[in-house]
């Protein structure tokens, strides 16, 4: 297994107490591919996810992003959590929002440096959403927010986004237009892993397919895990 | 005409208004720079209890011969720093360990103000405040804490505002959130002790929260929240002292009074515009 992948995943095991959330899960993700994470509630996706971002501590098992441990990723991986977990009482607005991607490089008690305002309004751009950079985010509709926070990410420098749920409650136009965005981002060689439970969301647009059920129960292309009945097995269950 | 000048400056020409005046304002501004981030993070209960809280560090000051202030900031850091320690190792929720420590804590001052005999101590300017008894040292505390707050507040905005908006994001981004947890409640304390001798530990959050969940129904952006409620904060403290000197009645009510009814003209004008 190349240590250089942008996610390498082996042997890893997460427990609460006596649940094991997930079991021995194995996997190795290339540059630049639009992966779908997919699996009933209580799959272990959320869990994995946070894994990945180095916000849960693992049991057993071994983690490497770009080659390097889960804690010291630097900034190269950016995490949209599921909306329920943002606190929407915070009125911001878009560009605020876009610009926590830069938080690390911002120096104290200074604004925002030059190239840091390029790179925000560049990702705004990007994900075409800077007419609205003085909204509010709480006045835009969900698949707007998620591409502001797409935006935040590409501000950040990451090229591992993590996106968790981030179709629920989208409608039909705006999952089409964020589809479209991610495209173009794994295009320019970003690797996007995408979780849902709603197997249509992924089906037709993701490059391949983990299939997670606490452990892994399939992982490749999406259409030979959709014609080995792999996919309609774990919708099934 | 000069009886409004009269009315309005009258009450000044004294030392210990001017004083008290002084005191109200800084806190007027203080609470709700703070306060904001109080209301968007829902630390509501939190800040009540924890001005609660401090009662046993007010009183060993006081029997110790010192300043207040000496023994209830750092009984507050304290009290802060635990709960967050509680709440993150023990896996009780928020409510219930605030809820421990506030009851019991408080219990703890009262008891021992009870046995104490030799020195005395007001309950009631405890409970509500006496802002007409500030001293000139009490005024310049104010004022370096005041600065102190602000600036600490200004340095750590946009991370306080990753961490209150987004926990999980700005964790992965690199922000030690539980390290400006830390930092936010410590805070919290001094700005609740601080406000204690305007208001007193029972209505603390009238400034603390009140105004900052005012202007949060009417701002658009939380930087435009802070400046309104810090000026719904001085307006409150201002309002409130001409009332209490005028009508001869107890000037942290008279406080956090003015402090409801602005919120209730606030919460008019949001419910208006939707």
């Amino acid at each position: 297994m190349a240590s250089s992948a942008p996610i390498s995943v082996r042997d890893l095991t997460v427990a609460f107490g006596d649940t094991t959330a997930l079991d021995r899960v194995s996997f190795r993700i290339d540059a630049g591919q639009l992966v779908g994470v997919l699996g009933p509630n209580g799959a272990g996706k959320s869990t994995l996810f946070e894994v990945l971002a180095g916000l849960q501590p693992f049991a057993h098992g071994e983690v490497l992003i770009h080659g390097r441990p889960t804690a010291r990723t630097e900034g190269d991986l950016a995490y949209v959590p599921q909306k329920e977990r943002i606190n929407w009482r915070v009125p911001l607005s878009v560009m605020q929002v876009v610009m926590q991607g830069c938080i690390r490089r911002q120096r104290w008690l200074r604004p925002p440096r030059r190239a840091d305002l390029e790179a925000g309004e560049e990702s705004l751009r990007q994900v075409g959403l800077w007419s609205l950079r003085e909204e509010p985010m709480d006045s835009l509709s969900l698949g707007q927010q998620q591409r502001v926070f797409l935006a935040r990410s590409l501000a950040q420098g990451a090229d591992i986004l993590l996106l968790d749920e981030t179709f629920s409650g989208v409608d039909t136009r705006s999952r089409e237009a964020l589809m479209k965005t991610l495209h173009v981002l794994r295009d320019q060689g970003c690797t996007i892993l995408l979780a849902s439970h709603a197997v249509d969301q992924l089906e037709y647009n993701c490059d391949c397919c983990l299939c997670l059920n606490r452990g892994v129960v399939g992982f490749g292309r999406t259409r030979d895990l959709v014609d080995s009945g792999v996919i309609r097995d774990l919708v099934g269950s | 005409m000069e009886m409004l000048q009269s009315w309005l400056v009258v009450p000044f020409t004294y030392a210990f208004m001017v004083r008290a005046l002084t005191v109200s304002v800084l806190v007027g501004i203080m609470c709700p720079l703070l306060g904001t981030y109080v209301v968007t993070r829902d630390l509501g209960f939190m800040s009540d209890a924890l001005a609660h809280a401090v009662m046993p560090g007010v009183v060993a000051a006081v029997l110790a011969g010192l300043h207040p202030l000496w023994g209830s900031v750092p009984m507050a850091a304290a009290v802060a720093l635990l709960l967050g320690w509680l709440v993150r190792r023990t896996g009780l929720s928020a409510d219930t360990t605030i809820g421990i420590l506030f009851a019991g804590l408080f219990a703890l001052g009262v008891m021992v103000m009870s046995m104490v005999r030799h020195v005395r101590i007001n309950l009631e300017d405890l409970l509500l405040g006496q802002v007409l008894g500030v001293s000139r040292m009490d005024v310049a505390v104010t004022a370096l804490l005041t600065v102190a707050v602000a600036a600490i507040l200004y340095g750590l905005h946009s991370r306080l505002l990753f961490v209150s908006f987004d926990p999980l994001g700005a964790k992965v981004a690199g922000l030690s959130a539980e390290r400006l947890d830390y930092v936010f409640l410590v805070l919290l304390a001094v700005v609740i002790v601080t406000a204690l001798q305007a208001v007193g530990i029972i209505l603390v959050v009238s400034l603390l929260i009140t105004p900052a969940a005012a202007a949060l129904l009417v701002a658009r952006r939380v930087e435009g929240a802070m400046a309104l409620g810090a000026g719904f904060g001085v307006a409150a403290a201002v309002v409130g002292l001409y009332a209490s000197y005028h009508l001869n009645v107890a000037s942290g009510p008279a406080m956090a009074l003015v402090a409801t009814a602005i919120f209730a003209v606030a919460s008019a004008v949001a419910a208006a515009r939707r």
